[in-house]
C-alpha cells in the first residue's frame, strides 16, 4: 500500500471485455468462473419475454376482458361513425310508423318512438354522446387525480396536507346535489360542459390511490437507488414511480368511464343533461318512461346498451388488473 | 435404532401450473425418530417445505396434489385419512412452528385464549381453569416471564422472539409424537434465535417428540440436528449423521454448500460457490438435476442420462451421486481451494 | 475537525486514494426521527436511530457495520449517501464536509459514493429494461451519450459483475436473485465510485448464491481499488469480507477493530454476546463452547436506557453504567476502542472442539 505501487485511475478503469471470456462448464477450475454464472453461457435458460408480451398474454387469456374489449370497440365503433351507419337521424320524423315495434322491415331494430322516429338510430346517436362525455370525463379526471395524488405522495408535508384535505373536501359534497346545481348552473345542456364539471369531481379516488401507490414507491429500494446516484425529483417521478401506477390509474380510469356514463344518464334522466334534440341514452329512457307499460322497447333498448357498456367497462377493468401487474406471476 | 415415528416413503408431490406439471416432490422418504432432530438442509425451491406440507395434508388442491406415496405415523398411513381425521392428528399428534410468528398469531386475540384453544380443540373435557393452568405453565417452560401476566396480553405486545416461544408453546401443548418447525429463527436476531433454540430443545426434550427442523441455515442445522437430509430439485441426495454430513459429506451438492459457507471463528482463503442458479422445477435437468453445477460430474454421460438412486452406504447413510466413492478426493480438493479443513477444526 | 482544513482540489476528489488512505470520516453522526403525535402532529418524542457514531473508512479496505435489527447499521449507511438528513454530525469525504455542499457540487460528490441494497426484488424497477437500469446513472450524470458511448460500457459493466451482455434488453423479473444482486452491483459500479455502501448485499440469497456474489465483491474489490462500508447481521460473512468491524447496539457504536480484533479478542460484552451466539457450522462444536445468553429484548430505540445503553441486558452492569455514558476508547490497553466501563478481552469463539 505504498505510494509507488498505488494504481492510477486508468489502470483501475474496467478491463476490456477480451479480459472476462464466457465461462464453459470444463473450465471451472479458471479462477474466474465465481464472476460468470453459467447463465452466461446458455442464455437459452431464460426464455426474454418484454413487459407487453407477458402483458398480452395474461390479457388475451381472460376470456370475459377480451370478450367484452371486442364489444365495445364494435359499439365504440359504431357510434363514431353513427352518421354513415344509421339507417335514418336521430330526428327524422315518419308519423306513419310511429309505436312500431323492433322490427326487420325498414330496419327499424329497436322500434320507433311516438314521432316515428328510428329507436335505433336514436340509441346510437345516443351512445356517441354518452361516450363523448364518458372519455372526456375519464381522460380530464385521470389528469388531475394523477397529478394531485403524485404530487401529494411524492413531496408529503404541507404539501400532502393542503392536496388531501381538498381531496377530502371534494369528497364530502353530496354528489348528486351539486352535479344537479352545477349542471343547472353552469351545464347549460353542452356536453363538454357537463363532461367539465363530473371530471371535477371524479378525480378524487384516484387521487387518493396515486398518493397511496406513492407513498409505497418512495420507499422502494430502486426509487433509493435512482435518489442515491442523484436523479432529479422528476426523473424520479416520470421514470419509476409512475410507470409502476399505471395499473392502478387504467384500472380506475375504466371505473371512471363506466360511472361517468351511468352518472351523466342519471342527470340526462333528470333532465339536467344534454340539452334536445341530441339524444343521450339517459334521456332516452327518461324520455321512454312515461309510455313503459305500452312501449317497453323504448326503455329496454337504451337501458341495457347503457348497462352493457358500463358492464363491458368493468370487465375490461379486471381484465388490465390482472394483466398490468408485472409482480404476479402466472399460476 | 428403534421403530421410526414417522416414515414418509416415495413421496410425490405435483403441482399443475400454465407450463406444465411441475414435481416439486419427486420420490422422497425419510424416517423420524423418536426424541431426535431430524434436519432438512436445502435452498429455496428444493422442496423441503413443500414434504412437510404434503405430510400434514395442507397442500392447497388444485393446483397441488399428492399424486404417491405414503406417510406412515406409527405405521398409519396419513395420506389415506379423510380432512376430518387428519384435523385431529394436526396440531395433536403432528405440530408445527412457522417461520412468521407475526402471522401465525391472531392479532386479535390474547395469546392465552389462543394457547388454551389448542388445548380445548383437542381436549373438550378440560375446564376453562385448568387449560389456563396449563397454558401458564407452557408459557414458563418456553422462557416467557410473568407467565400469568403474559396469558392475558395480545400478540403485538410481544417481542418477536417472545412471540416465536409462544408458537412453540402452543406447538407444544398437546405432547405431539412429531414436531415439524420450518425455518423457525430466519426471521429472528442471532442473539434471538439463540434463546429460541434453546427453547426448541428444551420443548423436544420435555414430550420427547421426534422434531423435523427444516432450514436453510447450516449454522443451525450443526447447532441441532442429530440426523441431516440434503435436498435438491424435490429430491433427498444424501443424508446421514450431522457429524458425517459437515465432515464428510457424499454428495457434491452437501459439499458444495459447505464450501460456499462463510464461517464466523475460521479465517477462509476464498469461498467456492456453486456455480449457476438453482434449477427451474419447471424444466429440472435429465439425469442427476445438479448435474450442470456438478464440479464432480464434469459432464459424464452417466450424470447427464441417468438419474442416480439415492445408495445405501451404511446405516442411515445415503447418497444419490454416480460417483459417490470420489467424494475423499474431491473433498481434498476443496480443501485445498478453500482453506476449510472438514475433518478437522471447522 | 482538522480533516477539513485541507480541503482537496476538485481533480484530486475524483482522483483515486492511494490504499490506505482515508476517504471517508464519519462525526458524531445522529439521526433521530421525530415521533408525532396528538391532534396538531407536534412532536411529542425522537427515535434515536443512530447517536453519535464517529468512524472512518480507508481507501481499499473494507469496513463491516454489525448489530441486530434496530441498531442502526442501515440507516447511518443511507445517512451517508444522504437518503436521509442527519440530524447532527459531519460526514466528510477526502476532507470536504458533504452537508456544507451546494446541491450541484454533491451531486458531482455523490457519484463517489454509491450504495447497493438487500433485496434483489425490491431494488430493481420492474418495468425498465436491464440496459436502462445500469445505464441509468450515466444517463443522469450526462455520461451516455456520444463519446460516452453509455451503450458499450453498460456492456461492459455486465460483463465485469459475470452477465450476459446480451440480456441487457430483458427485464428484471426474468432474472433470478442472485443474477438480479449483480445487475445492483453493476449499477453501483457504473460511474466508477471510490466507496460502495454495501447495505445487506447478500441477505436474502441462498447459500449458493452468496458465496458468489460476496467472490463477486471481492474480485471487484481488488480489480478496481474500490472502497466498502458492508453493513449485515450475518457475522460470518463480515469476518469473510472485512478488514475492520464496528459493532453497533441500540444506535451507537459499542465496539471498533480490525476483524481479528473483535473476533477472537472482543471486549464488549455485547460483541461477547453475539459472537457466542452465532451457529458454528461445526457439529462437533455442540455444547463445548461457552453460551453467553442475553436476557430479554433490546430497548426502544425512542427511549433508551441512561449511560451505557446495553446496561439494562448485562451481566457485569453497576452503577456506573446507569449514569455515565461509556466513551467508545481504548481504556485497558487491548489495543481496540471498546464503549464498556469494563471492558475485557474475552475468546468466546475459539474453542478446541476435542
Amino acid at each position: 500500500m505504498t505510494d509507488q505501487g498505488r494504481p492510477t485511475r486508468r489502470e483501475h478503469g474496467l478491463q476490456t471485455p477480451a479480459d472476462f471470456p464466457p465461462t464453459h462448464a470444463s473450465d471451472v477450475h479458471d479462477e474466474r468462473e465465481v464472476l460468470l454464472d453459467d447463465d452466461y453461457s446458455d442464455g437459452a435458460q431464460i426464455e426474454a419475454r418484454s413487459q407487453w408480451q407477458l402483458f398480452r398474454r395474461k390479457f388475451l387469456r381472460h376470456k370475459l376482458a377480451m370478450g367484452s374489449l371486442v364489444f365495445l370497440v364494435i359499439i365504440g365503433i359504431g357510434a363514431f361513425f353513427a352518421e354513415q351507419l344509421a339507417p335514418y337521424g336521430y330526428e327524422e320524423i315518419d308519423v306513419l310508423r310511429a309505436n312500431t315495434a323492433p322490427t326487420f322491415e325498414g330496419l327499424h331494430f329497436f322500434g320507433t318512438d311516438q314521432l316515428g322516429r328510428d329507436y335505433f338510430s336514436r340509441v346510437l346517436y345516443g351512445t356517441r354522446t354518452s361516450l363523448q362525455v364518458a372519455v372526456v370525463v375519464a381522460l380530464l379526471s385521470t389528469a388531475i387525480g394523477t397529478a394531485v395524488g403524485a404530487a401529494a405522495g411524492f413531496y408529503r408535508g404541507w404539501v400532502d396536507s393542503v392536496l388531501m384535505r381538498l381531496t377530502d373536501l371534494v369528497l364530502i359534497l353530496p354528489g348528486l346535489a351539486v352535479l344537479l346545481v352545477a349542471a343547472a348552473l353552469f351545464g347549460q345542456g353542452s356536453p363538454l360542459r357537463i363532461a367539465l364539471i363530473l371530471a371535477l369531481l371524479f378525480w378524487v379516488s384516484l387521487a387518493r390511490v396515486v398518493r397511496g401507490v406513492f407513498l409505497s414507491l418512495r420507499e422502494m429500494e430502486y426509487v433509493q437507488a435512482a435518489r442515491a446516484s442523484g436523479a432529479s425529483d422528476l426523473r424520479i417521478m416520470f421514470r419509476h414511480m409512475l410507470p409502476n401506477t399505471i395499473g392502478p390509474i387504467i384500472v380506475n380510469l375504466t371505473l371512471v368511464l363506466a360511472s361517468a356514463i351511468l352518472v351523466e344518464a342519471t342527470l340526462a334522466f333528470l333532465g339536467f343533461g344534454v340539452n334536445p334534440p341530441i339524444p343521450a341514452l339517459g334521456r332516452l329512457i327518461s324520455d321512454g318512461r312515461s309510455s313503459m307499460q305500452s312501449m317497453w322497447w323504448l326503455i329496454i333498448m337504451p337501458g341495457v346498451t347503457l348497462v352493457s357498456i358500463a358492464l363491458a367497462i368493468n370487465f375490461v377493468g379486471d381484465g388490465l388488473r390482472d394483466g398490468l401487474d408485472p409482480t404476479q406471476q402466472e399460476t | 435404532m428403534t421403530e421410526p415415528l414417522l416414515s414418509i416413503r416415495d413421496l410425490v408431490t405435483e403441482f399443475a401450473t400454465p407450463d406444465g406439471v411441475v414435481h416439486a416432490v419427486d420420490g422422497v422418504s425419510y424416517d423420524v425418530y423418536p426424541g431426535e432432530t431430524l434436519g432438512v438442509v436445502g435452498e429455496s425451491g428444493s422442496g423441503k417445505s413443500v414434504t412437510v406440507m404434503s405430510i400434514l395434508g395442507l397442500i392447497p388442491q388444485p393446483p397441488g396434489r399428492v399424486a404417491n406415496g405414503e406417510v406412515l405415523l406409527e405405521g398409519r398411513d396419513l395420506l389415506t385419512l379423510s380432512e376430518r381425521e387428519m384435523r385431529l392428528v394436526r396440531g395433536k399428534e403432528i405440530a408445527m412452528i412457522f417461520q412468521d410468528p407475526m402471522t401465525s398469531l391472531n392479532p386479535v386475540l390474547t395469546v392465552g385464549d389462543q394457547l388454551s384453544e389448542a388445548i380445548v380443540t383437542h381436549d373438550a373435557d378440560i375446564g376453562e381453569d385448568a387449560a389456563r393452568e396449563r397454558v401458564v405453565g407452557l408459557l414458563e417452560l418456553v422462557g416467557v416471564p410473568n407467565a400469568d401476566d403474559r396469558f392475558d396480553q395480545y400478540p403485538h405486545e410481544y417481542s418477536g422472539g417472545m412471540r416465536q416461544r409462544a408458537m412453540i408453546a402452543m406447538a407444544i401443548a398437546n405432547q405431539p409424537k412429531v414436531l415439524i418447525a420450518d425455518e423457525p429463527t430466519t426471521a429472528l436476531d442471532v442473539t434471538i434465535q439463540a434463546q429460541v433454540l434453546e427453547v426448541l430443545q428444551k420443548a423436544q426434550d420435555e414430550t420427547n417428540a421426534g422434531t423435523i427442523l427444516i432450514t436453510h441455515d447450516l449454522g443451525v442445522i450443526a447447532e441441532m440436528a442429530d440426523r441431516v437430509v440434503v435436498m435438491y430439485g424435490g429430491r433427498v441426495v444424501e443424508s446421514g449423521t450431522a457429524e458425517e454430513i459437515f465432515h464428510s459429506p457424499k454428495h457434491p451438492y452437501t459439499l458444495g454448500l459447505l464450501s460456499s459457507l462463510t464461517r464466523p471463528n475460521v479465517d477462509l482463503e476464498r469461498l467456492e460457490p456453486i456455480p449457476g442458479q438453482p434449477p427451474s422445477l419447471i424444466n429440472l435437468p435429465s439425469g442427476c438435476s445438479f448435474h450442470p453445477r456438478c464440479h464432480l460430474g464434469q459432464g459424464r454421460a452417466v450424470c447427464r442420462s441417468e438419474v442416480p438412486p439415492l445408495l445405501e452406504l451404511g446405516v442411515g447413510r445415503r447418497s444419490a451421486c454416480h460417483f459417490h466413492e470420489e467424494m475423499s478426493q474431491e473433498v481434498a480438493r476443496v480443501e485445498q481451494e478453500t482453506g476449510a479443513h472438514f475433518d478437522g477444526e471447522l | 475537525m482538522s480533516t477539513t482544513a485541507t480541503a482537496a482540489s476538485e481533480q484530486d476528489l475524483h482522483a483515486r486514494s492511494p490504499l490506505g488512505t482515508e476517504i471517508l470520516r464519519v462525526e458524531s453522526l445522529t439521526k433521530h426521527f421525530p415521533i408525532r403525535g396528538g391532534l396538531f402532529r407536534r412532536q411529542v418524542g425522537a427515535v434515536q436511530a443512530v447517536d453519535d457514531v464517529s468512524f472512518a473508512v480507508r481507501a481499499g479496505e473494507t469496513v463491516g457495520l454489525v448489530g441486530e435489527s434496530g441498531c442502526g447499521k442501515s440507516t447511518t449507511g443511507r445517512c451517508i449517501v444522504r437518503l436521509l438528513d442527519p440530524t447532527d454530525g459531519q460526514i466528510y469525504f477526502k476532507g470536504v464536509d458533504l452537508a456544507g455542499l451546494t446541491s450541484r457540487r454533491m451531486r458531482e460528490l455523490r457519484r463517489e459514493i454509491q450504495i447497493m441494497f438487500q433485496d434483489p426484488y425490491a431494488s430493481l424497477n420492474p418495468r425498465i429494461s436491464v440496459n436502462e437500469i445500469i445505464g441509468e446513472p450515466l444517463r443522469i450524470f450526462g455520461r451516455y451519450r456520444g463519446e460516452h458511448k453509455g451503450k458499450e460500457r453498460v456492456a461492459e459493466l455486465m460483463r465485469l459483475v459475470g452477465l450476459n451482455p446480451e440480456h441487457g434488453n430483458r427485464f428484471p423479473h426474468e432474472f433470478s436473485g442472485g443474477q438480479r444482486q449483480r445487475i445492483g452491483v453493476a449499477r453501483a459500479l457504473a460511474l466508477d465510485p471510490q466507496l460502495i455502501i454495501l447495505d445487506e448485499p447478500v441477505s436474502a440469497l441462498d447459500v449458493s448464491i452468496q458465496a458468489q456474489v460476496i467472490n463477486l465483491l471481492d474480485e471487484l474489490q481488488e480489480r478496481l481499488g474500490l472502497a466498502y462500508l458492508f453493513i449485515a447481521h450475518d457475522l460470518s460473512v463480515v469476518r469473510h469480507l472485512c478488514d475492520r468491524v464496528a459493532v453497533m447496539y441500540l444506535g451507537k457504536i459499542v465496539e471498533f477493530g480490525t476483524k481479528h480484533e473483535i473476533f477472537d479478542n472482543p471486549t464488549h460484552p455485547y460483541t461477547q454476546a453475539l459472537l457466542s451466539a452465532v451457529p458454528i457450522t461445526d457439529p462437533r462444536m455442540r455444547g463445548k463452547r461457552e453460551r453467553i445468553m442475553l436476557e430479554g429484548d433490546v430497548p426502544s430505540p425512542s427511549n433508551p436506557p441512561s449511560g451505557c445503553r446495553f446496561r439494562t441486558r448485562c451481566w457485569k452492569a453497576e452503577e456506573i453504567c446507569a449514569t455515565e455514558v461509556p466513551e467508545l476508547t481504548d481504556r485497558f490497553g487491548h489495543g481496540h476502542p471498546s464503549a464498556c466501563h469494563f471492558a475485557e478481552p474475552r475468546a468466546v469463539l475459539r474453542v478446541d472442539p476435542s
